[in-house]
């Protein structure tokens, strides 16, 4: 044929077009943004005006940031573990060649599908402290109410528990999805060579599911450390627990929507912040080689 | 010919991308051929709380009835407790160049006409000759005058009253509060209440947050919260008699179990409790009114009473919301006849009927619309002596000083009401936070 022919990369590219621009808007651009903002003093209704490292410098002074920070930390050290233990239990659960075992299936992956702020709702009313029925419950037991939201443990305790149930169905899913990948033929020379159930799983189970693991602790610490929707539905109208639960994202999103003119600090803060989260990761996938085990 | 299915489906997906350019060249089209009258207009409305809605909505429909040419796009946005998500969309929208034609406004509206978002009224009032003094409350109109330009026509006010549960001052033979009652009085009736009350059930409610009752109690022994200085600028003044009495008065009312404990009922939902029966009497304010007047209790359970005279002064606070005009408005004139029709005699009423709160219009028949439409709340006339003796709040006078006030609410009032901290370092602290938002 003598048409000129069309570069088959080219309409490669262009199907990819919409995607990249989409990554392009919302990601690389709304980056850059966010760098120059943080330089600025900025607000809805005021031009940006550049202020030089004047949000930086404020940043390590503000009680309130660290408050926020501290609260992030607190809630990623009691959440990672248990998110990693449960995950870690129920994925060997569902892994049993059990009858009906989809519907537990089914059961375990609900918190993934609700919507976070139904289930936060609920979690707060089950902790109400007059019509909650956890209280009830409790005093039907003979037991005292508990305010629950009027103290740094119980805030802690209903937060971590309602942040738990939310973020432990997929890494149980990821984990299982890892489990069923192990052939059964180890476990089945382990069992001739008389290795017991426990040994199995810490000798062939574990080691053979690191990769899965490492994929599930970068995916809940980056969760854990972005936790905005469990205070901000719980407490966002209790000012007297606000101080127990407010997590760095929340105190960016006040400063960046709520408060006047503070959006270049704002931004400043969420950059500090992106720092902390990426030389986390870096150091996971250094120490990575240290116990994930990728030889299969 | 597979080549060019390949192109043509590139295309396709890139459709939508071309029709957002295409429609807004079409949007562009339309700012240059006006207002005629006969021509169909659309307005865009917008405004915050679901509950008004549906007396906006009313209100809306009888304007659409007398412009059959104007049709009124109106969009309530839903929002959590205060106004946050209304003012996030609004923010978002005046960045993108989609600013509504006409919106509800609070105080926020100053930080708006500075950044020349919405525009002065003036010519049209003056044009329609509407009196603004005579037909709205004064105080809510000056509040939206800046650089003697009015930026906003009044839409409502508020007003706080005590409502009490009759009921419960019934079944335990305690007598009912009476019009000119003190404090004293008010934590005296609560001790009473108290004796035939359970532990869980509370004599009175009243609202412990740093932008109401605190600044109240304030106010009324002749406090204020800010100094300000002879030209207009203004500083934090905490540290004073006025605030300490204030906190130590309702640090008292928690102490002797009268009223529920900020720190151990943080989570308290008094307007619930109040429904319940297990919460004599609270401080509600008009725009609450509506879900104790639809409760599921018998009519005249309720009823409404000024509140008690704290140091020889019972007056109360109030601010108003307001329709405002967006600077960029394709229909000037239709959104101006629209903001005229929602605020005067007749649209206030539709308004006020279908659920609103209080009209800032002062005719005697948009006002008790508002009072018969509630009238499952007994006594709500007690408005007309509330009004005529309020201030304009404080805390919506300097807007400035609300996020520091936030952060008052949740960093020191749960150290001060849970006895960690006396009253004179919750004072000074307070004063230090809002300095510190000031500066």
């Amino acid at each position: 044929m003598p048409k000129r022919r069309v570069k088959p990369q080219l309409v490669g590219l262009l199907f990819l077009a919409p995607l990249m621009l989409g990554l392009f808007i919302f990601r690389v651009f709304a980056f850059l943004q966010n760098v120059y903002l943080s330089f600025t003093e900025a607000g809805a209704l005021i031009e940006p005006k550049f202020i030089g490292l004047e949000n930086y410098v404020n940043i390590f002074s503000d009680p309130n940031f660290w408050q926020a920070l501290g609260n992030t930390l607190k809630y990623f050290a009691i959440g990672l573990p248990i998110i990693l233990i449960l995950s870690l239990i129920s994925a060997v659960l569902l892994n049993n060649k059990m009858k009906h075992i989809s519907v537990f299936r089914v059961i375990y992956f609900i918190p993934a599908i609700i919507l976070p702020v139904a289930a936060i709702q609920v979690f707060m009313w089950l902790f109400h402290t007059d019509y909650g029925l956890i209280n009830s419950l409790l005093v039907n037991l003979g037991w005292e109410k508990v305010s629950w939201f009027s103290n740094n443990a119980g805030v802690t305790f209903v937060m971590s528990l309602t942040t738990v149930y939310l973020n432990v169905s997929v890494p149980t899913f990821i984990l299982l999805g890892g489990l069923q990948e192990i052939p059964e033929s180890y476990y089945e020379s382990a069992s001739l060579d008389g290795a017991s159930p426990l040994r199995q799983f810490f000798c062939i189970t574990l080691p053979l599911l690191t990769p899965s693991i490492f994929n599930v602790l970068i995916i809940s610490s980056i969760n854990l450390f972005k936790l905005f929707d469990v205070p901000y539905t719980m407490l966002g109208n209790n000012k007297a627990a606000l101080r127990f639960g407010k997590t760095i994202v929340y105190y960016f999103y006040e400063n960046a929507f709520e408060f006047r003119n503070t959006r270049g600090y704002a931004a400043a803060m969420s950059m500090v912040f992106f720092l902390m989260v990426l030389v986390f990761t870096i150091l996971m996938f250094r120490w990575q080689w240290r116990w994930v085990n990728y030889e299969r | 010919m597979k080549r060019i299915i390949k192109w043509l489906f590139a295309i396709v997906l890139l459709l939508p991308a071309l029709a957002g350019c295409n429609q807004s060249s079409n949007e562009g089209k339309e700012t240059t051929s006006g207002d005629s009258t006969d021509e169909e207009i659309t307005l865009e409305l917008w405004s915050w709380d679901a509950i008004q809605a549906e007396g906006v909505q009313a209100a809306i429909d009888a304007f659409e009835e007398q412009n059959p040419n104007i049709k009124v796009n109106f969009e309530n946005i839903p929002t959590q407790g205060g106004n946050e998500d209304y003012m996030l969309k609004l923010e978002a929208a005046v960045e993108a160049g989609n600013t509504p034609d006409v919106f509800w406004m609070n105080t926020t509206a100053e930080d708006y006409a500075a950044a020349g978002v919405i525009q002065p009224l003036d010519d049209f009032i003056e044009a329609d000759e509407v009196d603004l003094k005579g037909s709205y409350n004064e105080t809510i109109v000056d509040i939206y005058n800046y650089n003697d330009q009015q930026y906003a026509i009044p839409k409502d006010m508020d007003s706080s009253f005590i409502v009490y549960n009759t009921k419960i001052f019934d079944e335990l033979g305690v007598d009912h509060p009476e019009a000119d009652w003190t404090w004293d009085d008010f934590v005296e009736t609560g001790r009473q209440l108290k004796e035939g009350m359970e532990d869980n059930q509370f004599p009175l409610y009243y609202r412990v947050n740093a932008i109401y009752g605190p600044s109240l109690l304030t106010v009324q022994q002749g406090g204020s919260y800010v100094e300000e200085a002879e030209d207009g600028s203004f500083t934090a003044n905490f540290d004073t008699d006025e605030y300490k009495k204030a906190l130590t008065t309702l640090y008292d009312l928690q102490e002797e179990g009268l009223s529920p404990h900020y720190v151990e009922n943080s989570d308290y939902d008094y307007l619930g409790s109040m429904i319940s029966g297990d919460l004599a009497m609270a401080t509600i304010p008009s725009w609450e009114i509506p879900a104790l007047a639809e409760a599921d209790v018998e009519d005249g359970t309720f009823a409404a009473i000024p509140y008690p005279s704290f140091d020889g002064s019972n007056t109360t606070d109030t601010n108003g919301l307001s329709y405002v005009m967006s600077a960029n408005t394709e229909h000037a004139e239709a959104a101006w006849k629209l903001i005229k029709f929602l605020t005067s005699d007749e649209g206030a009423r539709v308004h006020a009927e279908n659920n609103g709160s209080i009209p800032a219009n002062n005719n005697e028949d948009v006002k008790s619309a508002w009072i018969e439409s509630n009238s499952a709340v007994a006594n709500l006339e007690c408005v007309n002596d509330i009004s005529a003796n309020s201030h304009f709040r404080e805390t919506n006078r300097y807007p400035a000083i609300r996020p520091g006030l936030n952060v008052i609410n949740e960093n020191v009032y749960p150290l001060f009401f849970g006895g960690e901290i006396d009253v004179n370092e919750a004072a000074k602290q307070s004063q230090d936070i809002v300095a510190d938002e000031l500066s």
